[in-house]
């Protein structure tokens, strides 16, 4: 072998063994920037990657446009009605509030959101979303959808975040069942079927199917109480406490819109 | 000069493969199955350019595959970007051993190549991920999890290999310090021979 290129293996082996040494800091702050500069490509993509999906749905019939039409007209006037009905109601909520001088209650801020990519990683289950510390997103924030829980916020650039999902083993969540006062810690899986797994439940514990599972929001958490987290599909025992699989509330395999919670009102 | 734009091509090529393969991950009609676009790109290249220069295509990919698949928690990296280096580095080297004990590129070799780069990539997260989080437990879905991207791996690869035959050298051209083979399959871009 020519010494130039033996020179060239060594010096490759030499950064390769600098980059193992780096710290977790610096790879955070590497990877934020790597997600800044791939940005802009990471929402062509999904751009065309959402109007290629739309394409084949677009496409209908006069027919059927026009069924869809009639069904839209008649929506409308169900809804117009629904409208002046809870117009009427809410003015009705305003006097009562104003004759009791009622507090709002705490609610929490939520910053619509949309997928921009799933990560390809088999053992992470992590997708990115299109908003980021321009938008008000810090470092572990919940993401919610209209169904549930989703996960957290976990690295965050200007325009762009990292959400860990709830079926990564490694998102970690306190949680209560409903009907119950059992509590433990749901989690995801290693090699994700989709499930989640709620551990440290009492061996005795009652669960049956379809109960639903809430977060506790225990204290100096990320996770705000009564977020659904899912349904129990199975409970059984192991050696030292009780164990349930889960079927999550919100539709992971297919996300589009999404919440972040930001902060309270 | 063609020599380096080749590099580069293949470089934008693997950048071009990291967003598709995040865009496309998950979409593919199984649950939660991911497509894995770099190895097939990187397994091209590392057959196809000469040794060093196909050594700094595996750290620069290897560095960028890293990079995007760091996950963090508690401000700890689960694993570190030194082995998806080493590992891509170690891979190029591989390569190019077997390329000269089977006398050339050939296009089952780049398959072949992969797919068992794909599942060893696979393997090795898993057991990295398992020692680090102190258990092993493995599962029909670990299996699956490896085997359906390797597999379609190895699908893709003859389609990549024939669509970017044009990046090989015309045959007998002198590059460097050799004479390239006049068969295609033996081509080898050379980007570090004339370099230096």
């Amino acid at each position: 072998m020519p010494r130039s290129r033996l020179f060239i293996i060594l010096s490759l082996l030499l950064v390769a063994l600098v980059f193992s040494l780096l710290s977790a800091r610096f790879l955070q702050r590497a990877q934020e920037e790597t997600f800044s500069l791939f940005s802009p490509l990471f929402s062509s993509s999904a751009f065309v990657k959402k109007h290629l999906g739309g394409l084949g749905k677009q496409l209908m019939t006069l027919d059927q446009l026009d069924t869809e039409y009639h069904r839209l007209l008649l929506d409308n006037k169900k809804l117009q009605a629904e409208n002046d009905l809870l117009r009427g109601l809410e003015e009705e909520n305003i006097k009562l509030r104003a004759t009791l001088d009622y507090r709002d209650r705490s609610a929490f801020r939520l910053l619509p959101t949309t997928v921009l990519t799933r990560d390809h990683s088999a053992w992470w289950n992590t997708i990115k979303i299109n908003s980021g510390s321009k938008d008000g997103v810090t470092p572990d924030m919940p993401v919610i959808t209209d169904r549930g829980l989703v996960g957290k916020t976990t690295v965050v650039t200007d325009h762009l975040s990292m959400v860990m999902l709830v079926t990564d083993e490694e998102c970690k969540v306190a949680v209560k069942v409903e009907g119950t006062r059992e509590q433990g810690i749901e989690s995801g899986l290693r090699a994700s079927t989709g499930d989640l797994q709620l551990c440290f439940l009492d061996k005795l514990a009652d669960l049956k199917p379809g109960q639903k599972v809430y977060t506790a929001g225990v204290s100096g958490g990320i996770f705000p109480s009564g977020i659904e987290v899912g349904t129990v599909k199975s409970f059984h025992v192991r050696e030292l406490d009780g164990q349930a699989i889960l079927d999550p509330a919100a539709d992971l395999n297919t996300l589009e819109d999404l919440f972040v919670i930001v902060g309270a009102k | 000069m063609k020599t380096i734009f080749s590099f580069f091509f293949l470089l934008s090529l693997v950048v071009i493969a990291l967003v598709l393969q995040d865009t496309f991950s998950g979409n593919i009609g199984f649950c939660q199955i991911d497509l894995f676009l770099v190895p097939v790109v990187f397994c091209f290249g590392a057959l196809v350019l000469s040794l060093p220069s196909a050594l700094f295509f595996g750290l620069v990919t290897g560095a960028l595959e890293g990079l995007m698949t760091l996950s963090f928690h508690a401000h700890r990296a689960e694993i570190g970007i030194g082995w998806f280096v080493f590992f891509f580095i170690a891979w190029a080297f591989l390569l190019q051993f077997v390329t000269e004990l089977t006398g050339g590129i050939r296009w089952e070799l780049h398959a072949l190549g992969s797919a068992l780069f794909t599942a060893s990539l696979l393997a090795g997260e898993w057991i990295l991920i398992s020692w680090h989080r102190g258990s092993f437990s493995i599962s029909s879905m670990t299996i699956v999890l490896i085997a359906i991207p390797s597999a379609f791996s190895l699908l893709l690869a003859p389609l990549l290999y024939y669509s970017l035959q044009f990046l090989l050298p015309p045959s007998g051209k002198v590059v460097g310090d050799r004479i390239v083979s006049a068969s295609p399959i033996k081509n080898r871009i050379n980007f570090f021979d004339r370099a230096t």
